[in-house]
């Protein structure tokens, strides 16, 4: 389905897609992680992650609104088996709400017989004008939703009309805005994301990090000083898809930024394994790539085998040999 | 066009039909039409349907049309789907029997001991080999759609009234076309028609016509020819008669047309229902 994904950016259409987030096998795994949609960052469509479910009914109307003035397909990013099957009470925007924050919308482009145009992408249209508009739109959407750069969409829901917290880019804590963080408006789409930098910061104690908030995939960094990313996504060979993005954004990149890979294939984050990971961030004993939770002997017990006996075969299978739980033939 | 009074919107697959009819900056078209990817033509129908029901505009119908490659193999998922929703989309599939386009490549509609550039008669190979493929007319009666409809390029007639008789159906309707590849099949331009029309005679291609998954009426054959005459004058199949031949081969070939004068009673004088 990838290739529809391209088609779709390519094709100028406001499409808003539902994604419920989930890793992506072998092994065979039906939990959450970000790896899918973030295999699909390069597409041309803007990524939305939502937090709770509040946050994914409020982001499906401004992703709306986003796709319709820009021309540009959105992604609005729920966590399987977390958001995807939570029950949780909602604010409901009323139909004049939402109306009057999404007016009605005009076809650019209309297959009408009385009117007859031809709709396809001509293969003599250089390829790298297109690519240059549609990175130009996304840059456009960061501009319109960052409260800090115009902000000109969360403008129009105040609180009075909505809700306070209806807003597609936010910080957590008024005193985050002092700190250096991550800016909405660079061009991979992942503002859910960098709303959170204040709130990841190292100096932004610890203790009352909800795990959840890491869980999401959330990231931080601060400029200069030691920060941190935590997210659930790896592109292999690279690190952290968010993080590795997050830096590229960066003229300066921090001198000590460290990526924790989390919550991979839905395995749990601990409020325990954070408080590891930072007491070691703040002891300057982390890695720049640290995966939260890996048993460590366990993967190099494996790896020191497939370095013995060549033809290794599939990895999961390696792994449950080592663990003597079933009668593996490989590794 | 006639059929619908001109109230047509058209949804192209990637292949042949859509590459000649719309050379950028210009294009054939003299309807709404729209070209996506290759594997999605029914999928874009059905999103063009689903549009026009949401405006009420129910005197505009949707066809969809790819060729066999689009069809059979890299859209079937999306055809398929068209079919079991019973979305109310025409698809037309243009049988060509391989992938002509990219350079003569077997599809799943491409006939047992036909070469193609990746099917060669060389060494032990004699060509696509039998028990593969796809008879999509088929699957789509399965899938008991409104109207499944088969025809070729030698009885244009024919081929209209049944576009008129598919639009008098609301819901999934299927035509397969069986279209000659002078390229592809190995043999002049000019015999293009001819050829569809010895597909037809030899019964190697049944024409009918189905509706809600029964066959209602077939295209009789006065006089079934030997599949022979369709298979020589088709460099395609020259393996089979250079020396030393594949008699047996033929003989398998002339099994399956068999097959099908009696599956479908094909044989016969006058073009009676069934």
């Amino acid at each position: 389905m990838a290739e529809a994904v391209y088609n779709a950016a390519g094709l100028g259409l406001p499409i808003v897609m539902t994604v419920a987030n989930r890793a992506i096998g072998a092994p065979i795994n039906i939990w959450n992680d970000h790896t899918d949609a973030l295999s699909q960052r390069d597409c041309g469509w803007l990524q939305l992650f939502a937090e709770d479910n509040q946050e994914a009914l409020d982001l499906h109307i401004q992703a709306f609104r986003l796709a319709e003035e820009l021309s540009l397909p959105v992604m609005v990013c729920m966590d399987g088996f977390i958001l995807t099957h939570a029950y949780e009470r909602v604010d409901m925007p009323t139909q004049a709400q939402v109306d009057s924050y999404l007016p009605p919308y005009e076809l650019r482009q209309v297959l009408d017989p009385a009117d007859p145009v031809s709709i396809w992408e001509p293969w003599s249209v250089p390829k790298r004008s297109w690519k240059y508009a549609t990175r130009a739109r996304k840059a456009a959407a960061g501009a319109r939703t960052h409260p800090r750069v115009g902000g000109r969409i969360p403008a129009r829901v105040r609180p009075s009309q909505w809700r306070a917290r209806a807003r597609i880019s936010h910080q957590r804590r008024r005193r985050d805005r002092r700190r250096p963080r991550v800016r909405a408006g660079h061009d991979q789409g992942y503002r859910r994301r960098d709303a959170r930098a204040g709130a990841q910061d190292r100096r932004a104690r610890h203790h009352v990090l909800p795990a959840v908030a890491v869980r999401r995939g959330a990231q931080c960094t601060a400029k200069g000083e030691a920060g941190g990313r935590a997210e659930k996504s790896l592109a292999v060979g690279m690190g952290g898809i968010v993080g590795n993005n997050v830096s590229a954004s960066f003229s300066g990149s921090p001198d000590r930024v460290h990526t924790v890979i989390a919550g991979l294939g839905g395995r749990s984050i601990t409020r325990g394994s954070l408080h590891r990971v930072f007491e070691q961030a703040l002891t300057d004993s982390l890695e720049p790539l640290t995966f939260l939770d890996l048993d460590r002997a366990l993967v190099d017990r494996v790896l020191e085998r497939e370095r013995v006996h060549r033809r290794s075969g599939p990895i999961a299978e390696g792994i449950l040999k080592d663990l003597g739980v079933v009668a593996a033939k490989t590794g | 066009m006639a059929a619908t009074n001109r109230q047509l919107v058209a949804a192209n697959a990637t292949g042949c039909l859509e590459v000649f009819s719309t050379p950028y900056p210009e294009t054939s078209w003299q309807i709404p039409w729209i070209h996506s990817l290759f594997g999605n033509a029914a999928a874009v129908g059905t999103g063009i349907a689903a549009a026009l029901r949401v405006q009420g505009k129910r005197d505009v119908r949707v066809v969809a049309q790819g060729g066999d490659g689009g069809t059979t193999d890299i859209g079937f998922g999306c055809l398929s789907g068209m079919f079991e929703r019973n979305d109310d989309v025409l698809y037309i599939c243009y049988d060509n029997e391989a992938y002509m386009n990219t350079g003569v490549q077997r599809s799943s509609a491409t006939p047992p001991a036909a070469r193609t550039n990746t099917t060669m008669p060389v060494g032990e190979s004699t060509g696509a080999r039998f028990g593969q493929g796809k008879n999509l007319p088929l699957i789509a009666m399965a899938h008991e759609i409104p109207y499944v409809a088969t025809a070729t390029v030698a009885e244009l007639r024919d081929l209209e009234a049944k576009v008129r008789r598919a639009m008098e159906f609301r819901g999934a309707r299927y035509i397969h076309v069986l279209v000659p590849c002078p390229l592809g099949w190995g043999h002049g331009s000019a015999e293009t028609i001819k050829m569809a029309r010895l597909a037809m005679e030899t019964a190697l291609f049944p024409v009918f016509e189905a509706e809600h998954g029964e066959v209602k009426h077939v295209s009789k054959i006065r006089r079934q020819l030997p599949v022979e005459d369709y298979l020589r004058p088709q460099t395609r199949f020259a393996h089979l008669f250079k020396a030393p031949g594949h008699a047996d081969l033929v003989a398998r070939i002339q099994a399956l047309a068999d097959r099908n004068v009696q599956r479908f009673g094909l044989v016969g004088d006058a073009e009676d229902a069934q």
